[in-house]
């Protein structure tokens, strides 16, 4: 029920909105396919990034996709978080890291939803940046990564969604959109530092495609 | 079944244009099959996609134009969004210009609406008009006059490129009926999609095969003087031998056969120079071997609101 439910608001709505009417491309999509598990990692620009990803997961990992979001931001009320629950599928973690409380901690809660079988969708720059530009990766992933080495790691660059809808500005407006996906990466002894900046730079490396990729056209 | 094929109801020039727009391909796409039999080349697998796209452009638009006006109407009205959301996915604006470009999406559905309801005295005045003056207003109420000139400029640039020029071709539908003309707006609306994207086409054989004078090498180093007045020339005679789809007489429909390549080549030049301004080759990439949607609609966007005035003055 769950799955159908998600499935229709995924695959068609939002799928339909993304693009027929932004604007959306997928390069490298099928490289979703083929994990029993895995996490997302990429950069964020808007906060239309995770429904955005989420139209591109395979139907049979639908429900068990979780997007991590920021508590103080969809878990104002109760409504708020869950309408970000039902639609969004979204797991919520505090942005700080409370290193008495065991419970609040974000790397905790992340690890109990992997625990469970669940891929996730993550953007390790903590905050949304400006179009264009990358932030250096909060280390939390490479902590997540350690505690879960059988699970790969699928880096994502999406260029142009900053300018769908920019931080700070309510009004989204459609925009040609291409979502590099590349190749898993699966750790084995790195550190999480180690683990951290090698995400860091899978991603960097499908920004320098995308640039590429615009230069063979000129 | 029955019902629907009643309902299309083609008139017999129409189905005779049909047969020829698919024989051109069908001969083409032959063409170059046989010859990349013989030779491979790099030029000739560009051709080949370009081909492959005219196929699946052809259909879609025989499709829109000829099923029923009310997809006609949509289908024209998602040209104008695509075209326009690739015009702001390349030219570079303020993050204050946003609820500008929102205005202006919005104005697509208005004006295919006021094309749907033939309301011709609001149509023609509702973008040169009212949007000139609504549009600048939202800019200043944002606040910010940093280059606010630039936007100033640009978006109402981008709806008469973009909405306006296009929507001629949805109003071509909602024009009233000449009693002995049979093919009708559709008929209008096929010679002037057919003509100017022959010369297109012709402009771009004529070039390749005898191009040596640059018209302007800034702009668009392929544009050759030979490749534009073949271009100029064979829609000319094309034009003259599509006549049966238009209500005007022989010198009427060369004149605007002549226009047509003329504006079609100011419309191609003019995209080619935001391009270059811009720093990209295509507009976009969602056409495969041409480029964006505004890349093959180039010359259209001129085009068309030239041919739906002069056939108005001519034939209304």
């Amino acid at each position: 029920m769950r799955t159908l439910f998600l499935y229709i608001t995924f695959k068609v709505l939002w799928r339909f909105f993304f693009s027929v009417i932004i604007g959306v491309r997928f390069i490298g999509s099928r490289k979703f396919n083929g994990h029993i598990q895995f996490i997302v990692a990429s950069n964020h620009n808007s906060h239309a990034d995770a429904v955005t990803l989420m139209t591109a997961i395979p139907n049979n990992k639908l429900s068990k996709t979780r997007p991590v979001a920021a508590a103080d931001y969809f878990g104002r009320n109760k409504f708020i978080s869950f309408v970000s629950w039902l639609f969004l599928n979204l797991v919520l973690i505090p942005r700080k890291r409370a290193k008495d409380n065991k419970e609040d901690d974000p790397i905790q809660i992340m690890n109990n939803v992997l625990k469970k079988g669940n891929s996730l969708i993550l953007f390790p720059e903590g905050s949304r940046g400006e179009s264009g530009k990358i932030q250096p990766f909060k280390k939390g992933i490479g902590f997540l990564m350690e505690k879960n080495r059988e699970v790969p790691v699928i880096p994502v660059y999406m260029e142009g969604i900053g300018r769908v809808l920019p931080k700070g500005n309510k009004i989204i407006l459609p925009s040609l959109t291409k979502i590099y996906v590349g190749d898993a990466v699966y750790f084995k002894k790195e550190s999480p530092a180690e683990i951290t900046k090698i995400i860091e730079q899978k991603v960097l490396a499908l920004k320098e495609k995308s640039a590429k990729y615009k230069q063979n056209f000129n | 079944m029955d019902k629907l094929i009643a309902s299309v109801n083609l008139s017999g020039e129409i189905q005779m244009v049909i047969g020829v727009i698919l024989g051109i391909l069908l001969l083409s796409s032959l063409l170059f099959w046989t010859w990349g039999l013989f030779r491979s080349s790099i030029g000739l697998s560009e051709l080949k996609t370009r081909t492959k796209s005219w196929w699946g452009m052809a259909t879609l638009f025989l499709l829109a134009a000829l099923i029923s006006p009310i997809i006609t109407y949509i289908g024209i009205g998602f040209l104008s969004f695509a075209a326009l959301r690739e015009f702001y996915s390349v030219i570079q604006l303020r993050k204050s210009d946003r609820a500008g470009m929102l205005w202006c999406y919005l104005a697509i559905p208005i004006q295919y609406y006021l094309a749907y309801m033939g309301w011709y005295e609001l149509f023609i005045i509702f973008i040169p008009v009212f949007m000139f003056i609504w549009i600048p207003f939202v800019l200043v109420l944002s606040g910010e006059t940093k280059m606010i000139m630039t936007s100033m400029a640009g978006l109402p640039t981008s709806i008469m490129l973009c909405v306006f020029g296009l929507s001629h071709m949805a109003y071509l539908i909602s024009l009233p009926s000449i009693p002995g003309f049979d093919p009708g707006g559709k008929g209008l609306l096929l010679f002037l999609i057919f003509i100017t994207q022959m010369n297109d086409v012709m402009q771009f054989i004529w070039g390749k095969l005898f191009g040596k004078h640059k018209i302007l090498p800034k702009i668009s180093p392929n544009k050759t003087w030979e490749g534009f007045l073949g271009g100029v020339l064979s829609s000319m005679i094309i034009g003259y031998f599509m006549k049966f789809l238009t209500p005007l007489e022989d010198g009427e429909v060369i004149l605007i056969s002549f226009l047509i390549a003329g504006v079609g080549f100011i419309g191609d030049v003019v995209i080619s120079a935001i391009k270059r301004d811009m720093g990209v080759k295509d507009m976009g990439e969602s056409i495969p071997g041409h480029g964006g949607v505004l890349d093959r609609i180039d010359s259209l966007s001129m085009t068309t609101p030239i041919f739906f005035h002069l056939v108005y003055f001519f034939a209304y």
